[in-house]
C-alpha cells in the first residue's frame, strides 16, 4: 500500500466525514431543485426574477416529479454503501429511477 | 407542538395555513430530509432487520424474546441484540441517518422559518388573542419540574419554548416535509401521525362525550382529532409550555373550534374539579415522563374523571409487544434523540399503572405496523368515590 502520509482524521472521525458528505449532498440537491424550478418557470413564464424562484410553490404535477427525482437522489447518496453489494440488474435499474421489467422483478 | 402533515388537507379551514411558502432553499432542504428518512427507514432498515435475523446470535435472541418464559431479562436481551446490530454497517448507516435527520430538522428548519419571520408574524397577527375561541389560562410562577426544564426534547434547541417560531416550524416545515413520511421513532414508514391520532380517538368506547380532557396537549393536534370525531364535546387541555398553549389555541381558532387550555403540571395538580370529565385522552405523553410522574399523572386523571368515564392512551408499544429488532430501534431513541424516559415506559406497564390508580376494564393493543399506535384504555369504576 502506498504511504499517503499522516492519518490526520483517524477512523473515529468517520461520522464527522459522513455529516460533511450529507451537508454537501444537501447543497447539491438544493441547487438541483432550483434548476428544475427555474427551467419550469422559464418554460411556463418566459421571463422570471429571483423572487419568482424563491416564492414558487410547485403545482401538483411538478411537486410529484420533484418528489420522484428527490427520492432517487436521496437513494443514490444514502444508498451508495449498499450499491456495492446490491448489484442485480433490477437493483441497478431501480436506483437509476427506471422501471424494472416484469421479467426481472424478484418480488423481494 | 401543532403537527400538520399535509398542507393540502381539504379538511383544514380556509385561512388555517399561510398563503406564502418557504423559500426555495428552505423548502428543498427540508424536503430532502424527508426523502433521506424515507429511504433510511423504508430501504435500509428492512435490510438491517434481515441481517439481524440471519445472524445466529441475533436469531437466538429473537427466539428468546418471543418465548413465553424468556431466559434473559428484557434489558439484557436488548443490550445483547444491540451489540449484534452494531456489527452490521447497514444498521449503523440507518441509525446515522435517523440521527442526522433529527438534528437537521432544526439546523435547517430554524433558518428556513426565520427567513420568513416577517410573514409568519403577520400571519399570526391576523388572529388577535381577543378574537380567539375558547380560553387560555397561563400560570404565574408555575413550578416547572426539573426533568422537563433540563431536556431539549427530540434535539429541539432550547426545549419546547426555545424558539418563538417553533409552531410554524412544525406546522408548516418539518411536519409536512419530513414527518409526513413516517419512519422515525415508533412511527412506521409511510404512516401519517395525523391519521394515527384519529384512529386513537376512535378507541373511545362511547359514541358521545360531553367533556374531554388532555394532559400534555401541546399544540392541540390531538384535540383537533377529538373535535373531528366528537364535534359536540367541550375540549380542555393542559401543558407546561406557554408557547405550545398559545400556538394551540390559535391553531384551534383558525380551524374553527374552541379549546380551553390551562398551563399546569398535570402530574401534580391540573386545577380541575373532582369528577368533572367524561373522557381523558393522552397522546405520546407517557414516554416523556419519568415513572413516578406517570403514576402521579394517572392518579390525577382518576380524580378529575367522573365515575364511568373512559381514558384512552396512545404511546409507543412496550418492548414485550414488538419483535426484538424493533425493540432495539425503539430503545435507541432514549440515548440518541433526547428522550431520556423512552425505554423506562417501554419496560414498564401502563396497564399496571392504571390498575394501581383504580381503573377497571383495562385493555391494551396495537393499531398499526410495529404495534403503533399502542392503545391502552380503561374506565373509572361507577362505584368509585368522587
Amino acid at each position: 500500500m502506498t504511504d499517503t502520509g499522516h492519518d490526520y482524521l483517524g477512523a473515529g472521525c468517520v461520522t464527522d466525514v459522513a455529516r460533511m458528505v450529507m451537508a454537501l449532498a444537501s447543497e447539491v440537491w438544493i441547487m438541483r431543485d432550483r434548476q428544475i424550478v427555474t427551467e419550469y418557470l422559464l418554460e411556463t413564464k418566459g421571463s422570471i426574477t429571483r423572487d419568482d424562484i424563491d416564492n414558487f410553490v410547485p403545482p401538483p404535477a411538478l411537486a410529484e416529479a420533484l418528489t420522484a427525482e428527490r427520492d432517487r437522489f436521496a437513494g443514490l447518496v444514502a444508498g451508495a454503501p449498499i450499491a456495492g453489494v446490491q448489484r442485480s440488474v433490477a437493483d441497478i435499474l431501480e436506483r437509476a429511477g427506471l422501471q424494472v421489467p416484469a421479467t426481472l422483478r424478484t418480488g423481494g | 407542538m401543532t403537527f400538520l402533515t399535509r398542507l393540502d388537507d381539504n379538511s383544514l379551514a380556509a385561512g388555517a395555513i399561510p398563503s406564502f411558502s418557504l423559500s426555495q432553499r428552505g423548502r428543498s432542504g427540508l424536503e430532502l430530509l424527508g426523502s433521506i428518512q424515507k429511504f433510511s427507514s423504508g430501504k435500509l432498515r428492512p435490510i438491517a432487520a434481515r441481517n439481524f435475523e440471519k445472524d445466529s446470535e441475533g436469531h437466538a435472541l429473537a427466539q428468546d424474546h418471543a418465548a413465553a418464559s424468556p431466559g434473559l431479562s428484557t434489558r439484557e436481551r436488548i443490550e445483547k441484540a444491540k451489540a449484534v446490530c452494531l456489527k452490521d454497517n447497514v444498521y449503523r448507516l440507518e441509525r446515522f441517518f435517523q440521527r442526522y435527520v433529527a438534528e437537521e430538522n432544526f439546523n435547517r428548519g430554524i433558518p428556513a422559518i426565520e427567513e420568513r419571520r416577517a410573514l409568519f408574524e403577520a400571519f399570526d397577527a391576523q388572529l388577535g388573542d381577543e378574537d380567539a375561541l375558547g380560553s387560555l389560562e397561563l400560570a404565574d410562577g408555575i413550578d416547572i419540574p426539573k426533568y422537563y426544564s433540563q431536556i431539549e426534547w427530540h434535539l429541539e434547541p432550547g426545549g419546547w419554548d426555545g424558539y418563538d417560531l417553533y409552531g410554524a416550524l412544525f406546522a408548516f416545515g418539518v411536519g409536512p416535509m419530513v414527518f409526513r413520511h413516517g419512519g422515525y421513532a415508533a412511527v412506521g414508514i409511510g404512516d401519517d401521525i395525523t391519521q394515527q391520532r384519529l384512529k386513537t380517538v376512535a378507541q373511545f368506547p362511547k359514541s358521545e362525550y360531553r367533556k374531554i380532557y388532555e394532559p400534555g396537549c401541546g399544540g392541540v393536534s390531538t384535540l383537533k382529532a377529538v373535535h373531528t370525531l366528537f364535534p359536540d364535546a367541550e375540549l380542555h387541555g393542559s401543558d407546561l409550555s406557554p408557547l405550545l398553549l398559545r400556538n394551540g389555541r390559535k391553531m384551534a381558532s383558525r380551524q374553527g373550534f374552541a379549546v380551553h387550555l390551562r398551563q399546569a403540571d398535570a402530574a401534580r395538580d391540573t386545577g380541575e374539579a373532582d369528577a368533572s370529565y367524561d373522557g381523558v385522552i393522552t397522546y405520546a405523553l407517557h414516554h416523556e415522563l419519568p415513572p413516578k410522574a406517570n403514576r402521579a399523572l394517572l392518579a390525577e386523571m382518576f380524580r378529575i374523571m367522573k365515575p364511568g368515564a373512559d381514558i384512552v392512551i396512545s404511546d409507543p408499544p412496550p418492548f414485550r409487544a414488538v419483535d426484538l429488532f424493533h425493540a432495539v430501534i425503539l430503545d435507541w431513541d432514549t440515548e440518541h434523540r433526547e428522550e431520556p424516559f423512552f425505554s423506562a415506559i417501554l419496560h414498564d406497564s401502563i396497564d399496571d399503572m392504571l390498575a394501581e390508580a383504580g381503573f377497571e376494564a383495562i385493555e391494551s393493543y396495537g393499531l398499526g405496523q410495529g404495534q403503533y399506535p399502542w392503545i391502552t384504555r380503561a374506565r373509572k369504576p361507577m362505584e368509585a368515590a368522587r
